[in-house]
């Protein structure tokens, strides 16, 4: 049986803009489920976004999305592609129902599939009862569902969403994180581009991290914060200091990891002992330990890491 | 709340066929016609045909039925009324360039519509294609339709097949008028929909264009350089000299003041036709609307 086709594969694609390289011998291989992609302002995601969608050529290198290449099937691509953009996007004078069935149709559908698909996309992402309304009276959180709506309509095999819950609040970035994860769990391939780096640690199984064009850091979510066997953080009652002595003799290295102190007790990143050494040196100045677990790395300090790395 | 399993019908889209200019084209008639009052417009546009229906039966059903005098002149509806009954068209015409087509690139420029189109599986050219197709179509049948429907019932209500083979080129003419009007007015009225920020700004620079240019191409043309060919700054007499040569009817006598030659005419429709095509090709680059 042969190998799957990978979601996207690239190899030294590199986008100059003249002497500008916004994109710099990318490489990489995503075999499908949901991607995130990592990188401040700058860092070439919309570049690698056109790209990837076939609307610019790569300057060298080249790059398939589903098996097709981006150079030179960029209409066939785009059939098997949703896009969200990130800023606010709509066709003027039409309510939510017509601006998806126009999209479907331009995605492929023919004009009847095209308009039940539409009404079947807005109630998918909770907009059944708006349909009929223009987004351009919708709130920020309803535009943002309509957005993901459209690209959904036509189908598509993998989808793009760039920065989908910008602007939104707690609980409205909830309801599209779980969309998109309800988007994924339908066997759609999600590649969601965005600075927050909680969303892409939510729903996202796998990360490329960029800056200034190049690729940092990628690889699977739970290898790249995974459990730091190293390091252990502790919650223990009473005062610090005859703690950090005890630890001190044992040759440990305490941390105190921000805001994590109050009238409660006080948390502490240990390194160097085992949980048994420590539980001995909390007995030892009469403390009890109120919690300890192995540290995980945040997807913010990998992100941080591969940043720095590359500024250095 | 997810409400409907999307996986369904997975492979739907790329199995379809058709053109794809065609969804862009049929979004722009009912852009066109979008509410009462574009439809008003859409309707005075066939007002004067509907007087050259009337005219028509008047003289030859009511005048003739009732045994009163009527020339040979008068019985003959020949290019030359029908081209009096066009030129009242003119006026609703423009506006209804200006309310089809004006916004048609603008909103999607400021509504970022672009970025969800060019997304698609659809390229520069074919949504170029579909616009400029829908906004044609909707001029052709606010000129091309009514007055072919006028020849037929001139046909129609003739006695022998003689007025038929006197008159069998009179639709190609008249379709051919409608073309060379429609093609330029559209490539014209989208490019200033691409370089205006509002669709309100197109309108009047449009009606500025078509309407206000008029009496600068008199000034030139009889004061200012005294040549016909100065009249080419007249949107209007540009597009009476051509309809003259389509019709082949003697020109009236103030376009025979102020209507540049045929030739002077054509060239500068072409090179407006050109430059507005280019304009438009500029402002809708998918590289730069996209992300």
């Amino acid at each position: 049986m042969s190998a799957p086709t990978p979601v996207l594969r690239a190899e030294g694609l590199t986008v100059a803009y003249g002497d500008f390289v916004a994109l710099d011998r990318f490489d990489a291989v995503l075999e499908g489920g949901t991607c995130g992609l990592l990188g401040p302002n700058g860092a070439g995601k919309s570049s690698l976004l056109r790209t990837l969608l076939g609307l610019i050529a790569p300057t060298a290198g080249k790059a398939t999305v589903l098996g097709l290449d981006v150079e030179t099937e960029g209409l066939a691509l785009r059939r098997r592609v949703g896009y969200m953009p990130e800023r606010d996007a709509f066709v003027p004078s039409a309510s939510a129902v017509q601006t998806l069935t126009y999209l479907g149709r331009l995605g492929g559908l023919d004009a009847r599939e095209a308009r039940s698909r539409a009404h079947e996309t807005l109630y998918f992402v909770g907009l059944g009862e708006a349909r009929y309304r223009s987004p351009e009276e919708f709130s920020t959180g309803m535009r943002q569902r309509a957005r993901l709506a459209a690209a959904l309509v036509h189908d598509p095999e993998l989808v793009i969403l760039d920065e989908p819950t910008n602007g939104l609040d707690p609980a409205g970035r909830d309801a599209m994180l779980g969309l998109v994860r309800a988007v994924a769990s339908r066997g759609v391939h999600v590649l969601l581009a965005s600075h927050l780096l909680t969303d892409v640690e939510q729903v996202c199984e796998r990360v490329l991290v960029l800056d200034k064009g190049r690729l940092l850091a990628s690889g699977e979510m739970k290898e790249l914060v995974r459990a730091d066997r190293e390091v252990l953080r502790v919650r223990l009652n009473g005062e610090r200091a005859p703690f950090e002595a005890a630890l001190a003799k044992r040759s440990a290295i305490a941390r105190v990891p921000e805001g994590r102190e109050n009238e409660n007790g006080f948390e502490l990143l240990v390194e160097g002992l085992s949980p048994r050494e420590l539980f001995a040196a909390a007995m030892e100045c009469g403390q009890v330990v109120l919690a300890l677990r192995e540290e995980r790395r945040s997807l913010e300090q990998v992100f941080l890491e591969a940043l720095q790395g590359n500024a250095r | 709340m997810v409400v409907h399993d999307l996986t369904y019908r997975r492979g739907v889209a790329r199995a379809a066929r058709g053109p794809r200019w065609l969804p862009i084209a049929s979004e722009c008639f009912s852009y066109a016609l979008r509410n009462r009052w574009m439809k008003l417009l859409f309707a005075l546009c066939w007002l004067p045909p509907l007087g050259a229906v009337f005219t028509l039966y008047f003289v030859r059903q009511v005048l003739a039925g009732v045994g009163a005098q009527v020339s040979a002149g008068m019985l003959s509806f020949d290019l030359d009324k029908y081209e009096i009954f066009y030129s009242s068209a003119w006026i609703p015409l423009v506006l209804l360039a200006a309310g089809a087509g004006a916004g048609l690139i603008s909103a999607d420029l400021r509504a970022h519509a672009l970025e969800l189109v060019f997304s698609r599986a659809v390229t520069r050219a074919d949504y170029l294609l579909g616009k400029i197709l829908g906004m044609v179509g909707v001029l052709l049948a606010a000129t091309a339709l009514p007055w072919t429907l006028v020849w037929l019932f001139d046909i129609g209500l003739s006695e022998s097949s003689d007025r038929f083979f006197a008159t069998w080129h009179y639709p190609l003419r008249l379709i051919a008028n409608a073309v060379v009007f429609a093609v330029p007015t559209t490539l014209i009225v989208l490019a200033i929909s691409a370089l205006s920020g509002r669709g309100i700004w197109a309108i009047l620079y449009w009606i500025a264009l078509a309407i206000i240019t008029r009496p600068v191409g008199v000034v030139a043309a009889n004061s200012l350089f005294r040549d016909t060919r100065a009249g080419v700054l007249s949107f209007i007499d540009t597009f009476n000299s051509l309809r003259f040569a389509i019709f082949d009817i003697p020109r009236n006598p103030l376009a025979s003041m102020v209507a540049p030659p045929t030739e002077v005419a054509a060239w500068a429709v072409l090179l407006a036709s050109a430059l507005a095509l280019r304009t438009l090709i500029r402002r809708t680059n998918p590289t730069e609307v996209v992300a």
